[in-house]
């Protein structure tokens, strides 16, 4: 039993996953019976999917010390061009999705070329990128929606399909499978231990490890931006819009989902799959207190509470781990 | 009845204003040269923005930079919109932009802040005013603003108030006949009109929810209070009404308005008052397999294929072109020709419905509905 809390407790997991079934029980008790049925669940999915495919990219550039602030804005940025090449230029959905992918990844590598070339601080050099995508954004599509209502295929499926009557749609799988490849790479590649190197120490031990920072760090910009634009046109093709206002938190609300998850705001510590379980905890939130019926001028002060909440508990599990550890 | 609600477009009203001393000085309107322009703009710590203002001016008034003091035929005007990223500020640029473009000697500069806000509005405002443009076209929403106002009046920059008529409370007679000569839509005056029509479809006393997309907004509190005002007057309790508000994202709308819906079966009735909010609505609502009547404001493609397929019942168009045009129409008069005060030009409710969609697909389709 010792054994298993222990190993418990040595899983920055464990609390984000307690919290959320705990919060999973008191909805459906709160609201009873209706949390755990498949439209409830199918809101949740859809909540968690795109912020919780952001958040991957997040943590992964988090784990590496770095951040991107410029992924609300790519992942507007990818559905609209995916859209316009789609409808203006008749492309096959395939194709523009890829090249859609494409130009955000590129937007990435200039994030990672302005931080680690430059010297500029990631913060800024994403926030100036976040503006200027922004603009493009606006040049592109306006205040108007985009859209693909049309689309069917092989392609559409892929990317925006859903089961009927489940909760399962494309962009949750995709979320779940970047998920499982992203932690593959940190937990069992070269490159992942290069990353969590990177973020130590300013990434002075890596280089005496003979670790390329410039490598490591450019890879994960474009990982990063890459799946903010990939989280965008699974939206767009599962949703059938998108617009410049799409995604407009998502670059904060992706790093609420990574540090509920266990991830630090100073690098090196971070999980895969607690970030997951922190993106599922917040479309939980969202979607539960609406379901239980908490009145619109306590809804957002009760996310933020409940956040806060999690946030405490994390911290408290952070510090038995590390008594522990010691 | 019915039809002279959906035709109220139609209305413009005309009005001279005749107040003597506070009359606009058209003639008070200077021209300064470039080395006073960079000498300003030096003192206010405005060196870059100036640049770029005098480097623009170059390219596009030619003559205009001739030298110190000249003077042009040119007619600089500045459009302050109040957001971006919207539909309704979207065909409010189109509107002011076509009407730079077909007024003989115009130079038009839109220009809006990421986000909305009072401050932002004001802080561009304050530049705007500062780079000294022949003429201002101004969202003025409350007294914040009557300190730039007064600003750009006091420096001889002609004045246009749109989009509403706030300022009649002012203690500053200009901005009074400003907001009296103003071109705008009162949008608590809309709401009601919209609501005579949309109140007829719900039974007094039903579960109704208002999903209210900018709850930070007063501008949108208006409109939420109008409708407040009409649904309790109809026979509406405070429990039978659900104010709820949500976000600009439409995808995360369409999940908590699904997700609302599923926790309240009983709603019988859902009032958006944008386009944003009303078509995540209109999907959720058929999605839910929920036949509730359902209204909103403004215009896109999705909303007018809801209007099509019956999922949306009404839609209200502040027909914003109209009022971009409109407002840079009244510069241009107060600027070339002198007038004293243009006319008051409403714009009124559109309010559009299955029966004249067809009409106002093509009016989008030429991008002067929205």
């Amino acid at each position: 039993m010792t054994r298993i809390v222990g190993w418990l407790f040595n899983h920055r997991e464990t609390g984000p996953l307690i919290g959320l079934a705990a919060l999973g029980i008191a909805f459906q008790l709160a609201s009873g019976g209706k949390f755990f049925t498949q439209p409830q669940m199918s809101a949740v999915a859809a909540l968690s999917s795109s912020v919780g495919m952001v958040a991957l990219g997040v943590t992964i550039l988090m784990i590496n010390g770095e951040f991107d602030l410029s992924v609300s804005q790519t992942f507007a940025l990818a559905p609209i061009a995916m859209a316009i090449l789609v409808s203006e230029y008749e492309w096959s959905l395939s194709v523009a999705f890829v090249t859609a992918v494409a130009i955000v990844s590129m937007i990435g590598l200039l994030n990672g070329m302005l931080t680690v070339l430059a010297g500029i601080p990631s913060f800024i050099a994403t926030l100036g990128m976040l503006f200027i995508v922004q603009s493009v954004n606006r040049k592109l599509a306006g205040g108007t929606p985009v859209e693909l209502f049309d689309e069917s295929g092989w392609a559409a499926t892929l990317l925006g399909g859903e089961i009927q009557d489940t909760p399962l749609t494309a962009p949750l799988f995709w979320m779940l499978a970047a998920g499982g490849w992203l932690w593959f790479v940190l937990e069992r590649t070269r490159h992942g231990n290069a990353t969590r190197a990177v973020g130590h120490e300013q990434g002075m031990v890596a280089r005496a490890m003979g670790v390329s920072v410039l490598r490591t760090k450019l890879v994960n910009f474009v990982i990063c931006a890459g799946l903010a634009g990939v989280a965008g046109c699974l939206q767009l093709v599962n949703f059938g819009s998108s617009s410049v206002n799409a995604g407009r938190d998502y670059n904060l609300m992706a790093i609420v989902a990574a540090v509920i998850g266990g991830t630090s705001l100073f690098g090196v510590r971070g999980t895969i799959i607690g970030s997951i379980v922190g993106a599922i905890l917040l479309g939980t939130l969202k979607s539960g207190l609406v379901l239980i019926g908490t009145k619109g001028e306590y809804y957002a002060g009760l996310i933020g509470v409940l956040l806060l909440a999690a946030a405490v508990v994390n911290q408290w599990a952070e510090s038995v781990r590390d008594r522990g550890g010691r | 009845m019915k039809a002279d609600l959906l035709h109220q477009n139609e209305r413009v009203r005309r009005t001279v204003c005749r107040e003597p001393e506070a009359a606009y000085d058209g003639n008070s309107r200077q021209s300064i040269g470039r080395r006073e322009f960079v000498r300003r703009a030096v003192q206010l710590g405005l060196l870059p923005p100036a640049a770029g203002v005098m480097l623009a001016g170059c390219q596009r008034a030619g003559s205009e930079c001739a030298g110190p003091g000249g003077e042009s035929d040119r007619i600089t005007i500045r459009f302050v919109g109040s957001a971006m990223n919207n539909p309704f500020w979207d065909q409010i640029q189109r509107g002011a932009e076509s009407a730079g473009a077909d007024l003989s000697g115009v130079i038009l500069n839109y220009v809006a802040p990421d986000e909305f806000s009072h401050a932002n509005i004001s802080a561009l405002i304050k530049s705007t005013v500062a780079a000294k443009p022949d003429g201002v076209a101004i969202d003025y929403r409350g007294r914040m603003f009557e300190a730039v106002t007064q600003q750009a009046l006091d420096s001889g920059c002609a004045v246009q108030f749109y989009n509403n008529y706030k300022g009649t409370d002012s203690s500053d007679s200009r901005i009074v006949r400003l907001a009296k000569t103003a071109v705008g839509l009162d949008k608590y005056q809309a709401a009601l009109r919209s609501a005579e029509v949309f109140l007829p479809t719900l039974e007094p006393g039903d579960p109704i929810v208002l999903f209210n997309g900018l709850p930070d907004s007063p501008e949108h509190l208006e409109i939420q209070t109008a409708y407040m005002k009409v649904l309790k007057d109809a026979g509406w309790s405070d429990e039978k009404i659900e104010v709820f508000p949500v976000t600009l994202d439409p995808a995360e709308n369409y999940q908590l308005m699904k997700t609302y819906l599923a926790a309240h079966p009983t709603t019988a009735g859902i009032i958006c008052w944008d386009s944003v909010t009303g078509s995540a609505a209109a999907r959720a609502k058929s999605e839910a397999g929920m036949n509730i009547p359902t209204m909103a404001w403004n215009l896109d493609r999705t909303i007018m294929r809801a209007i099509s397929d019956g999922s949306l019942n009404l839609t209200l168009t502040q027909q914003p072109f109209l009022q971009g045009y409109y407002a840079v129409t009244a510069l241009y008069m107060k600027l070339k020709y002198k007038f004293i005060d243009p006319p008051v030009v409403d714009p009124a409710t559109f309010l559009v419905t299955r029966e004249n969609i067809a009409e106002v697909k093509e009016l989008y389709a030429a991008g002067i509905a929205g």
